[in-house]
């Protein structure tokens, strides 16, 4: 089952890379990348399609939960916001300002369920 | 302010942070920053390779809660510091790796000694800053050190090319807002949802991991265990949250835990789980660990929350006023604790292990007994450190040097030099092997140049031992590639460096040569040989839960 994920990264070094490996080595497969710079030209709003990789056997059929995601994708210095759209959400813009906050970034951001 | 080049300001950025002691090796493309540094106002350690550079910085932060700082020139340089600056990224390190690069113009070009260390270290680091121009230092060294030591800490890397180190502008440093570093408060619901589950609970278990010595909420942890009397599993990196004499202690948990540790958490009903993280070594069989409890999960990291075991409270930020707020009694536990304590007390270490040679677990109990409150102790990676951690007992969590997370051998011996340096209030004491000694052997160098004081205690079964345990197990002792028979003679090893160096075989000599480990004054090596045979007990099999662990041998 895949998932998007929308992100507003800064545009620093290395940080759509960053981003991508953050993503990819943890257990989740990525489907499709979108990226273009914000009108600022400060940063990227990057779209990224996914789905949680199904171990092979003999391992566990257990895929990576997506809604934990959010969470280390914040971590990142300098991703300044993000958002998981589930499958058949309607489609809308990346929430604003806090969304980073709810994802749980140390030092900014306080949990929600 | 006059002008001055960046290798300047990196150098006063340091001494800004109050390190008084850095680790490195110089090279080609970070000659400027050299060059800068005579006269600088911290110490530069001359390390013998760039991985002990690494190390070392992590064992100085570790210690003393400072962030460590490593330096190395471009290319192999950079690429020798991989393996520090993974470890302590999987070990929440703050470490801040400087590291010369190749001049601005030259970057692509497969110049001499270009690496791309940036986009190497992407999966291995915090964070990571490419400098393309000297006004943009100030910013980023400070941000460097923040970003290290905050929230979950962890290495960052500034990657400076040679022209940027020599080019000359008008900087300064900027102010440190260290209120900003402050992990956020957790949320209101969380923790009262935490209180609730804890009021329920009646078999609460405790499992600490080494989050809350780096949350600095050692004392708030103690304060909660001594008023709800709940009993308390460490993790590795966990041991000394709680002192090893305090009777609420069972000890570790995990592969290698004791079964009063195990068996406390696979009957618990409340797991209350602080800066710790659900590792596999400690959970064994993921779905069958603790499968009867709730979960109340605390961390610095959001990310770590559900990550791997869904939790029904979590407290995500700065735990202190979390473990404050569950500071209670709880009478109704008193059961719990009594069957906890029982099996503590059936399932105790025996140290009875027959025959003249040297006991290793015994000889850590005596180590440990000997010592006082003020004893750091560094271990490298393999059957010697896990006996360290279930035998060796710890006071203190920053008192336990470890390679956690990233299991790496060599660690030790640097890791001990960087100790050395930043606590000289502390003996500081490397337990090796002999496998891991001779991963970074040229760091005996560094102790007899600065005549450090770490005493190296070299427990040497000329093997991989924990390789060869588990070939022994669950290889049908079918021994593939772990025979060191032909190490080198270890005492004249560490006397052709200039450290005394002495060896033990028989059991009989340990009290003398713990005593001379203990007092004698600058480095010295202890060569202690010991049986190949001797396993580490108990053991969790592979895919096996905690409850189904092997006990061996002694301790049936």
């Amino acid at each position: 089952m895949s998932h998007t994920l929308l992100v507003q990264v800064k545009k620093t070094e290395g940080s759509i890379l960053r981003l991508l490996g953050q993503i990819g080595r943890r257990g989740y497969d990525i489907l499709g990348v979108t990226a273009k710079l914000t009108a600022d030209g400060r940063s990227f709003d990057v779209v990224i399609d996914f789905e949680p990789i199904m171990p092979a056997p003999p391992a566990p059929p257990q895929p990576r939960p997506a809604d934990v995601l959010p969470a280390l994708v914040a971590k990142l210095v300098d991703v300044q916001r993000v958002e998981l759209r589930s499958p058949g959400e309607r489609p809308e813009a990346a929430k604003p300002a806090d969304s980073k906050a709810k994802a749980g970034k140390p030092g900014e951001m306080a949990w929600e369920e | 302010m006059p002008e001055m080049s960046g290798a300047s300001f990196v150098c006063r950025s340091i001494e800004a942070e109050g390190i008084d002691t850095i680790f490195g090796y110089p090279g080609g493309a970070i000659m400027p920053f050299y060059d800068a540094l005579v006269g600088a106002k911290f110490k530069h350690i001359l390390v013998r390779h760039e991985q002990g550079a690494a190390l070392a910085a992590v064992g100085y932060a570790r210690s003393s809660g400072r962030v460590g700082v490593c330096v190395a020139t471009s290319g192999p340089g950079t690429t020798n510091l991989v393996t520090g600056i993974a470890d302590a990224f999987m070990d929440s390190v703050p470490i801040v790796a400087i590291t010369g690069q190749v001049r601005s113009h030259l970057i692509g070009t497969d110049a001499f000694q270009e690496v791309d260390i940036f986009g190497i270290t992407l999966p291995i680091v915090k964070h990571s800053f490419l400098v393309r121009r000297v006004q943009d230092l100030p910013e980023i060294m400070l941000q460097a050190f923040r970003i290290a030591r905050s929230g979950r800490p962890g290495p960052v890397l500034v990657d400076i090319p040679r022209d940027v180190q020599e080019a000359k502008a008008d900087l300064k440093l900027l102010p440190r807002n260290l209120e900003e570093e402050r992990p956020p408060a957790p949320a209101a619901a969380e923790i009262d949802k935490a209180i609730a589950l804890l009021k329920a609970s009646r078999k609460p278990v405790l499992y600490v991991g080494g989050g809350v010595g780096m949350a600095n909420a050692v004392e708030e942890f103690r304060g909660l265990v001594k008023a709800t009397q709940i009993p308390v599993v460490h993790t590795l990196k966990g041991l000394g949250t709680l002192p090893y004499n305090d009777p609420l202690f069972l000890g570790m948990l995990g592969m290698h835990g004791f079964k009063q540790s195990n068996l406390a958490v696979q009957e618990s009903d409340l797991l209350i789980c602080i800066g710790a993280r659900f590792d596999d070594r400690a959970t064994g069989k993921l779905a069958e660990f603790a499968p009867n409890a709730k979960v109340i999960h605390m961390d610095a990291d959001p990310s770590e929350i559900g990550k791997l075991r869904a939790s029904q409270a979590k407290i995500a930020g700065d735990i202190r006023p979390a473990l404050k707020a569950l500071t209670m009694p709880l009478p109704q536990i008193a059961e719990w604790r009594e069957h906890c304590l029982k099996n503590k007390q059936a399932y105790a270490w025996k140290y009875n292990a027959p025959g003249d040679g040297v006991y290793v677990p015994a000889m850590l109990k005596e180590l440990a007994d000997k010592a006082d409150d003020k004893t750091i102790i560094a271990c490298d990676v393999g059957q010697h450190q896990m006996w360290v951690a279930q035998h060796y007992g710890f006071r203190r969590p920053e008192h336990h040097l470890t390679s956690g997370g990233s299991g790496t051998m060599g660690f030790g011996l640097p890791a001990a030099i960087g100790a050395a340096l930043a606590r000289p209030d502390c003996r500081v004491i490397c337990v090796s092997g002999d496998g891991s000694i001779m991963m970074n052997i040229q760091e005996m160098a560094t102790l007899k140049r600065y005549n450090i004081p770490v005493k190296i205690l070299l427990v040497d079964n000329q093997a991989l031992g924990m390789v060869r345990q588990w070939q022994e197990l669950f290889f049908a002792k079918k021994y593939s590639e772990i025979d060191l028979s032909d190490n080198p003679d270890f005492v004249r090893l560490a006397e052709a460096f200039g450290i005394p160096a002495f060896f033990v075989r028989e059991r009989k000599d340990v009290p003398r040569a713990i005593d001379r480990l203990l007092n004698e004054r600058g480095p010295l090596l202890a060569h202690v040989a010991i049986e190949q045979a001797e396993n580490v007990w108990p053991l969790v099999p592979p895919a096996k839960n905690n409850a189904e662990m092997v006990i061996g041998d002694h301790n049936k």
